[in-house]
């Protein structure tokens, strides 16, 4: 099937496990490899009884604290250990991890709810109307930022945990390959507020590639979308500026993601873009909630035996030959058909892959972990004189309230403490993922000789990473060169 | 993005100075003399910009040289307004060791970030410790100090004051600073600045636009302090007031073509005495901008697709306008008091394209020479290796422009100048105070410039300018541009008629720091004595 779609769009929000999400959506007539609610994981108290998937996942509260997913704790979910060695039964510790990290037995257990048609109608809509692929897995089996690293460059520079702050600055990125002079292609990267890319000191030097997300559809209805737009979503609530995180990141509501996703869906729907555009929308990891599919190995071709390995991580030692959970991924596009259903393997080095072999001239993979993901540029399964011209309307997304009690119980953690003196709402905590931000942004601009206003000691607050970042933003926008649309220099 | 963007990001620019737009770094220093010609350019640049200590030059009067001296700054911009300050009365013990019955579960929340424990207000903060909720800010600092090569030097300090809280809102995927029902993106901003500057030639032709041509001078030394508060009230829409006292005197000059040797009170009011002014204004500013950018044609996967043209039009519309009413009290003698009104006016269409495929530079190819000298800034080149006829591998430049790439035609700007003085029966306004036109003012802004620096003067003042300004990238930082001068001065009681009307045109060069016009050269036509050469150099304090 030849490539009609000259564009694509990927819109990667956080920490979701496919099963989590969407696995509830199999059936018969709708055979993806979900679940089939017999799915079940031990429990962390002595002598309970097994916990199973369950159907009523809430949009916000039932995994506050975050489940743990660093490469550690993804080694307990899916091996049962903490070394990662197989042997045992797989795909089991997900409700064990969880009541280690939160140090609730009960709490563990909320690791298995999981979403429906109807709790989670926006994603869910999409998926039966277009192409879902149900063996979509992360890159790696560890956090965001390496997952994320490996989305634009098959690669994390050697870092599997959240704690990359070099990596994001070291990186080469698909982006650097698509802004060849030379290249007709362009890219751009829409973001609502901070993003890990701007840590990379190619980007950081080349910034004309950044937009605010604010910009996007009115882009789209000017059919200005480049060949190649990967959006962000905003990682952190700021409700005093009105601002509310849609990366759907625990503890953060599901519904502001799903609201974005409908966003991106009805700006591309209503550009003059829409048929020559495919839409991936694609989670970075599981962020330690159930799956039942055991992630695959991967093994070097000996094909690429010329290509180089990605770096290795040297603590804890992985050579990035196993891939992580599954996640959601969704393909968009007029030239699909309704309730596709895609199994073949990818990770989020297909999109580097496919990105390489569509928009750049350079055809040199990164590694061989890139060179041998599939790339999805056949996906597309209606041929041209059948293009879809139905307008799939989505239904509003749902805010699916945890119990009363339950939700006075969250809240009630703050305020138990009943020890004088008398403590006040808890000033918010900046979440893992702004401060690793934060950090390797200011690990690049030390290398560009930018001095932040703040250091990232000095966070605090939730606020104060929000205005790290921010800051850190508008310091590199003011030391990037530009060396594409604004002139080139030699 | 500008994106951007980026971003939900917050920059805040209180217009304070007309100062540069982003300050280079010394990064292209280390390899000045190996580098190209453009990294030169940029370290050359980062000697007049970078923060926080850098040269600079103008800003003395035209007539009196080129100055040459110091700044040191502090420029944060970005510092956002809504970053409430750590509230001193907090106490912060580590929850985990005062209060032992915390829920894990929170603990585990909280993390194991540095400082990672909750905060308990106390009850009984020191009086000293207590700060305002508001943002204070003390920032954007600035002190220069230049001196000529005629002995003219000034010296400047300021700072800008925030006192005011915004709180950042999200309307339409747009980030606004909120204070009560404003939105805008700029915040409101106090600036108090101090300034003495101490001139050696500054000319005089008389009073009104039918002043004889004999060139007389005078010196004059001036002091002022105030400030400058700005409330923006819209995204293009900003309130701003001025109170400052100024103090000028005209040292004694006996030489024979001074101004104190020819002319007198009646010819030259204020010549003798100098009183202290109490200056005071209110003005309102208008800056918008508008783009007009045709949607790109709807994409098709027809087999035909209708063929897509090279470029689309990119017109950048925007309107820069400031109309004010100034009072001057005369606090010694009563007799000098005046009020001023002024308007300025730039109406701007910055002209250009966007490419819609890509082009590259082939042998034998036409178009492409004609667009890299129109827009050779939008373009992108690399060298790369290619094998060359007998086989060796040679270095290639290539060039190209890629889609999206803008292409700057040029800007045309439309300028108004229109000041109207009003004094009592008994008051004058003193020649020193008296908007000029002719070359450049004492506050160097260009005017006629086929006429010398200052060369009319009057109560009242209408000018007009046509200018269209086009950078020429292969000779960046230069540009070129051509225009058009018209204007009158005229007295109290006498019209700005065609009667006193003067005009000029003419053609010269542009020379940007920074893609601000920092110099222009010219050769203006039309007054009458021939081609008249001048150079006009950018206010920066």
């Amino acid at each position: 099937m030849p490539t009609p779609f000259r564009h694509l769009v990927v819109l990667m929000l956080e920490n979701r496990s496919f099963d989590h999400m969407l696995g509830f959506l199999q059936s018969p007539e709708y055979p993806i490899e979900g679940l089939t609610g017999n799915e079940i994981n031990p429990s962390a108290a002595e002598g309970g009884l097994p916990v199973v998937v369950s159907r009523d996942a809430h949009s916000v509260h039932d995994l506050n604290p975050d489940p743990g997913h660093d490469f550690i704790d993804v080694n307990v979910q899916i091996f049962g250990n903490k070394d990662g060695i197989p042997g045992g039964p797989t795909m089991q510790g997900f409700v064990q991890d969880y009541a280690l990290v939160s140090n609730h037995v009960e709490q563990g257990a909320n690791v298995m709810k999981c979403f429906t048609a109807d709790t989670l109608p926006v994603l869910s809509t999409l998926a039966q109307q277009y192409a879902v692929c149900d063996h979509w897995y992360s890159s790696v089996p560890g956090p965001t930022i390496p997952n994320r690293l490996f989305a634009h460059a098959a690669s994390s520079a050697g870092s599997v945990t959240q704690d990359a702050v070099a990596a994001p600055a070291v990186v080469k990125t698909i982006f650097e390959v698509i802004d060849d002079p030379e290249n007709p292609s362009s890219f751009r990267i829409y973001a609502p507020g901070a993003s890990i890319l701007m840590a990379n000191l190619y980007l950081a030097r080349h910034q004309q590639g950044f937009h605010a997300y604010s910009e996007f559809r009115n882009d789209c209805l000017k059919g200005d979308l480049p060949e190649y737009t990967f959006i962000e979503p905003s990682y952190d609530d700021d409700f005093a500026n009105g601002v509310f995180a849609t990366s759907q990141h625990p503890d953060f509501p599901v519904n502001q993601g799903e609201a974005l996703i409908s966003d991106v869906y009805n700006a591309l729907r209503d550009g003059s873009q829409w048929e020559t555009t495919l839409l991936l929308i694609v989670y970075d990891e599981h962020g330690g909630i159930f799956d039942h599919v055991l992630p695959p190995a991967v093994v070097k071709n000996p094909a690429f035996a010329g290509l180089p390995d990605p770096p290795p991580s040297t603590d804890p030692p992985f050579a990035f030959n196993r891939l992580g959970v599954r996640v959601p991924a969704v393909f968009v596009s007029p030239f699909i058909k309704a309730g596709t259903i895609l199994s073949e393997p990818f990770d989020h080095c297909s999109i580097v892959a496919t990105v390489r072999k569509l928009f750049c001239l350079d055809k040199t993979p990164f590694n061989w972990r890139e060179a041998q993901a599939a790339t999805f540029e056949n996906i597309l399964n209606l041929p041209v004189d059948q293009m879809r011209t139905d307008r799939v309307v989505l239904p509003a997304p749902v805010v699916a309230d945890p119990p009363a009690d339950m939700a006075a119980a969250a809240g009630g953690a703050f305020a138990i403490a009943t020890a004088q003196p008398k403590i006040p709402p808890a000033v918010k905590k900046p979440t893992d993922l702004a401060v690793s931000m934060a950090r390797a942004m200011e690990y690049t601009m030390s290398h560009l000789g930018i001095k932040p206003a703040m250091q990232t000691s000095q966070i605090y607050s939730a606020q104060d990473a929000s205005s790290f970042l921010s800051d850190a933003a508008v310091a590199l926008s003011g030391a990037g060169k530009t060396a594409g649309a604004g002139g080139s220099r030699g | 993005m500008r994106g951007r963007c980026v971003s939900a990001t917050a920059v805040f620019l209180l217009g304070l100075f007309p100062a540069l737009a982003q300050a280079q770094s010394y990064d292209s220093c280390p390899g000045f003399w190996s580098e190209g010609i453009h990294l030169k350019i940029d370290c050359v640049e980062a000697l007049f910009s970078a923060s926080p200590a850098h040269f600079t030059f103008s800003s003395v009067p035209p007539g009196n040289g080129f100055a040459l001296g110091g700044v040191l700054e502090s420029k944060t911009h970005f510092v956002s307004p809504s970053v409430a300050l750590p509230n001193l009365n907090l106490m912060c013990p580590d929850i985990r060791n005062t209060v032992p019955n915390y829920a894990d579960a929170t603990r585990q929340r909280l993390g194991d970030h540095e400082n990672s424990y909750l905060c308990v207000e106390d009850p009984n903060p020191p009086p000293k410790q207590k700060l305002n909720t508001a943002s204070v800010t003390l920032k954007d600092y600035q002190v220069a100090i230049a001196g000529s090569t005629n002995g003219s030097w000034y010296t400047t300090g300021s700072f800008s004051w925030l006192p005011l809280h915004y709180t950042q809102f999200t309307k339409n995927g747009v980030v606004y600073q909120k204070l009560g029902p404003l939105l805008t993106h700029q915040v409101f901003g106090i600036q108090f600045y101090g300034t003495h500057r101490n001139v050696q030639n500054l000319n005089f032709y008389g009073e009104s636009a039918t002043s004889a041509a004999t060139q007389y001078a005078f010196k004059q030394t001036e002091t002022y302090e105030g400030s400058i508060a700005r409330l923006p009230l819209t995204t293009w829409l900003r309130a701003e007031g001025q109170v400052e006292h100024r103090q000028i005197s005209l040292p004694q000059d006996t030489a024979s073509n001074s101004v104190q040797s020819n002319f007198g009170e009646a010819t030259a009011p204020g010549i003798f005495v100098q009183p202290g002014f109490l200056h005071s204004a209110l003005a309102a500013d208008t800056d918008a901008t508008w783009i007009s950018e045709p949607a790109n044609p709807k994409e098709t996967v027809d087999a035909n697709p209708v063929p897509v043209s090279l470029i689309k039009h990119r017109f950048v519309f925007r309107a820069q306008n400031r109309a004010g009413y100034e009072w001057y009290h005369d606090l010694n003698t009563g007799h000098y008091s005046f009020g001023q009104f002024a308007f300025t006016g730039d109406e701007s269409i910055r002209l250009g394209a966007v490419f819609l495929k890509f082009i590259d530079n082939k042998p034998g190819s036409t178009a492409f020479p004609f667009l890299r000298f129109l827009c050779g800034g939008a373009g992108h080149e690399a060298t790369v290796e290619k094998t060359g006829p007998n086989g060796k591998p040679v270095k290639v430049k290539e060039e190209s422009f890629k889609p999206k790439d803008v292409c700057d035609f040029g800007q045309l700007d439309f300028k108004t100048r229109l000041v109207f003085s009003q004094t009592g029966a008994a008051n004058v306004v003193p020649f020193y105070y008296q908007p000029t036109l002719g070359g450049s003012d004492i506050e160097s802004r260009v005017s006629l410039r086929g006429y010398p620096d200052y060369r009319f003067r009057g109560n009242d003042l209408a000018l007009v300018q046509i200018e269209y300004t086009k950078s020429i990238q292969v000779l960046d930082p230069v540009g070129i541009y051509t225009f058009y001068d018209g204007g009158s001065a005229a007295l109290a009681g006498q019209s700005l008629g065609a009667a006193r009307y003067r005009q000029d045109g003419g053609v010269g060069a542009t020379v940007r720091l920074q893609g601000k016009i920092v110099l222009r050269a010219y050769a203006a036509m039309g007054a009458g004595h021939g081609v008249h050469l001048g150079y006009n150099l950018e206010k920066l304090f």
